[in-house]
């Protein structure tokens, strides 16, 4: 007898039919196991508790801006869903080898490639969630009355694709190394390289953008207007280098190299394309950032309100009612007229220019002729000593920076410009009024009363100017807080003229306010460069 | 409890149960931990002491990644009937891998101490062998409990994302009570304290994971 070895045209497509239809099945079946895998669903309770509990605590920060909160996501998906997917996608290649069944699969309709094309394709189900989850997020924080800055579609989608990625490096590597060590460590080394990438943004390198997550290009929220991320371009990067992966694993289980080899260079030329991309910058947003630090004032919107006038980022512009809310605070424990003229204005700066990194440019007059220029800026926008607040709200220490230069312009008479340091009376008024003002701002105060040693600085590090207030002065206005709060308030009312004369010592006030003040200090030490 | 026989039982079963651990993926994860301390230490200058305390956390954390996979002992279904304790061999598994751990963590030392360059001398030593004792002990208690439940001796697997998940909820733990603290940071002796707390509970778990049989477990007999 003599057998029919070549199987006719008809039973060929039916066999391919066969075949499409087992890789399917085989998808749906694995697709179920890595959702339900205790390792999965541990990532994602892990993932959504924490960011549930920083917005629902008490107490918590409802002014995110969005385009840097979605970095923040970027970096806690590739942490935690993109390692889990690691090593579930590892462990199910693995899985064969583990259970000592390799030699019986064999044996089965659907050859390797097929096989391992069922397991890549069922890395799209935690892809599919993660990008749920992550718009349901990003929906949420954009739901926010207080939310600021707007989002960019490619940046919501990002963290599904560093999934995709580690999901498919997790099934490479098992193919590559069976071992199950493999996929943790490279987890940890992954968290360790974002890590370093989003630490190393502040030196100024960018080599992060080749890591699956896309870092910020500046440690601080800017307006949208000035954000310069190449989302788009990350994302065909990440594609391109998903593709990548497929191909070695295709290859890797029995593709024929006339198949693999071009698919694999046309792979790479993604990568390397959506790659190199990521690194040009846009001119023209640089020198908007250049402009914009000088004078914010062209591209902001100022509204008045009770007879203040405030000047904004156009995507800031929900956080007014905030600001107005401190102002008012601290305005409300001063006696009437104190502001004086011109009238209270408060006008938002950012620092979207030689943020320092490890250069940057200090020193006496370095300060004095940006306090100069913002002066300069501050007129001719037709707001004279306006305010200064930063890109950064909904903490405590903000809110206290803030409540801090409300002072100072109440005090004062001028706004916080370049730095500044304050002594006498008039420094310990301030503190006192910034302790006042709110909850929020007394717990702000303690929180950079900890945080500094020698002067207190009531510093917003958004932006680049500073109030320092000297230790000692800081102390008695931080012993006023203690005392009652009505007998405090009914002598800094009855003798503001003299709390806030250049003239009158620490001494003076403390007698007249009935606090402490510590000894004075050897005049070599006292601070220097007080304001006059 | 420990007998006579059962030390002449340990005796005899020594060498061939080091030899039958499953030590490739305990020195990968020890070399890769090395490397965290060893590749700044070839291609960076002199790092801050507080740069070299993170570097020795993250080459601890590999460790530990690894540590679980001395559990693994695919021979179990064809041991579990021998008069031996179970507990025995495990024993003898952990006493090898712990010298391999404790020449694999002086030279980390000895390495980070280079990384850090003259500024070395500064860095905490004493605390930080504390905190790696507690990593691996904790390992240990936590891939015993797994070893209780697991028939055919997979530890390591299930060990290493749990390890990780316990890693990532220590870090978020609040001030108040927190575990991994910056160099320098003047809660570093309390949560030093803390840690040696963590050394002995983990301790204690580890030690009646791997003995407790079980109360009042009613046994069969004829």
């Amino acid at each position: 007898m003599t057998a029919l070895l070549s199987a006719p045209p008809a039973l060929a497509a039916e066999a391919a039919a066969t075949r499409r239809q087992a890789m399917l099945a085989l998808t749906r079946f694995e697709a179920i196991r890595m959702l339900r895998h205790p390792i999965t669903v541990a990532a994602f309770l892990l993932y959504l508790g924490p960011w549930v509990w920083t917005l629902t605590r008490p107490g918590a920060d409802r002014y995110p801006v969005l385009p840097s909160d979605v970095v923040t996501l970027q970096m806690a998906a590739m942490l935690l869903l993109g390692g889990a997917t690691l090593v579930v996608a590892n462990l199910a290649v693995l899985r064969e080898h583990r259970h000592r069944t390799d030699a019986v699969s064999d044996l089965l309709v659907l050859p390797p490639p097929w096989r391992t094309g069922a397991f890549l394709l069922a890395i799209l189900a935690p892809a599919a969630l993660t990008l749920v989850v992550v718009g349901g997020q990003v929906a949420t924080l954009a739901a926010l009355p207080g939310r600021a800055g707007t989002v960019n579609l490619f940046d919501v989608a990002i963290p599904a694709a560093i999934v995709a990625v580690l999901g498919a490096a997790g099934a490479l590597l098992a193919q590559v190394v069976r071992s199950p060590i493999v996929a943790p460590l490279t987890a940890v080394l992954l968290a360790a390289a974002g890590f370093v990438a989003i630490a190393s943004v502040a030196t100024g390198t960018s080599w992060g953008r080749l890591l699956p997550l896309l870092p910020d290009d500046l440690p601080i929220a800017i307006p949208s207007v000035l954000v310069d991320r190449p989302s788009g371009r990350h994302l065909a990067y990440l594609a391109g280098v998903i593709a990548v992966l497929v191909v070695l694993g295709l290859f890797r289980s029995g593709t024929r190299a006339r198949v693999a080899l071009p698919a694999l260079a046309a792979a790479l030329a993604v990568t390397v394309a959506g790659g190199a991309a990521q690194f040009v910058r846009d001119d023209a947003v640089l020198a908007a950032r250049v402009t914009t630090t000088d004078n914010p004032a062209p591209v902001q919107t100022c509204s008045s309100r009770e007879g203040v006038t405030y000047c904004a980022f156009d995507d800031f512009t929900s956080w007014i009612p905030a600001w107005e809310g401190v102002l008012r605070d601290v305005v409300r424990l001063t006696p009437p007229g104190a502001a004086g003229s011109p009238p209270l204005a408060v006008r938002q700066w950012v620092w979207a220019d030689g943020y320092p990194t490890f250069g940057g440019t200090f020193g006496p007059e370095v300060a004095e002729a940006r306090a100069r220029s913002q002066r300069a800026t501050d007129t001719a926008a037709g707001t004279p000593e306006a305010i200064p607040v930063g890109t950064s709200w909904g903490d405590n220490t903000t809110a206290a920076a803030f409540a801090g230069g409300v002072a100072f312009r109440l005090v004062m008479g001028r706004a916080v410009a370049g730095d500044s340091t304050l002594c006498g009376a008039r420094g310990a008024l301030v503190v006192w009024l910034t302790g006042k003002a709110n909850s929020r701002t007394a717990a702000g105060l303690r929180q950079l009363d900890n945080q500094s040693s020698g002067s207190l600085a009531l510093v917003d590090y958004t932006i680049d100017n500073a109030l320092y207030v000297d230790d000692r002065d800081a102390a008695v206005g931080l012993a006023m807080l203690d005392r009652p709060a009505a007998e405090i308030a009914s002598v800094v009312t009855a003798h503001w003229a003299e709390l806030t004369s250049p003239e009158t010592t620490i001494e003076q006030a403390a007698s007249l306010l009935g606090v402490p003040v510590g000894p004075a200090p050897d005049p070599a030490f006292a601070n220097v460069g007080c304001e006059s | 409890m420990v007998g006579r026989a059962t030390l002449a039982v340990a005796g005899a079963v020594a060498v061939p149960v080091v030899r039958a651990a499953r030590w490739t993926p305990v020195l990968a994860a020890l070399l890769v931990g090395y490397a965290m301390v060893g590749v700044p230490a070839v291609v960076s200058g002199p790092s801050d002491p507080a740069t070299v305390v993170v570097l020795l956390r993250l080459a601890v954390l590999c460790a530990g990644l690894g540590v679980g996979f001395l559990f693994d002992d695919p021979g179990r279904p064809t041991t579990a009937t021998l008069p031996t304790p179970a507990w025995l061999p495990l024993a003898l598994r952990v006493a090898g891998g712990g010298i391999v751990l404790a020449g694999w963590w002086w030279g980390t030392l000895v390495t980070a101490g280079a990384v850090a360059g003259p500024a070395g001398v500064v860095l905490p030593r004493r605390d930080l062998t504390l905190e790696a004792v507690t990593v691996v002990v904790a390992v240990l208690a936590l891939a015993a409990l797994i070893w209780r439940r697991s028939a055919r001796g997979g530890v390591g697997l299930v060990a290493a994302p749990a390890f990780l998940a316990v890693v990532f909820l220590a870090a978020l733990l609040p001030e108040r009570v927190a575990l991994l603290v910056p160099f320098d940071d003047s809660v570093w002796a309390a949560a030093h304290d803390r840690w040696m707390v963590t050394l002995v509970a983990a301790t204690a778990v580890a030690l009646v994971a791997a003995t407790w049989s079980g109360l009042g477990k009613a046994r069969f007999t004829v």
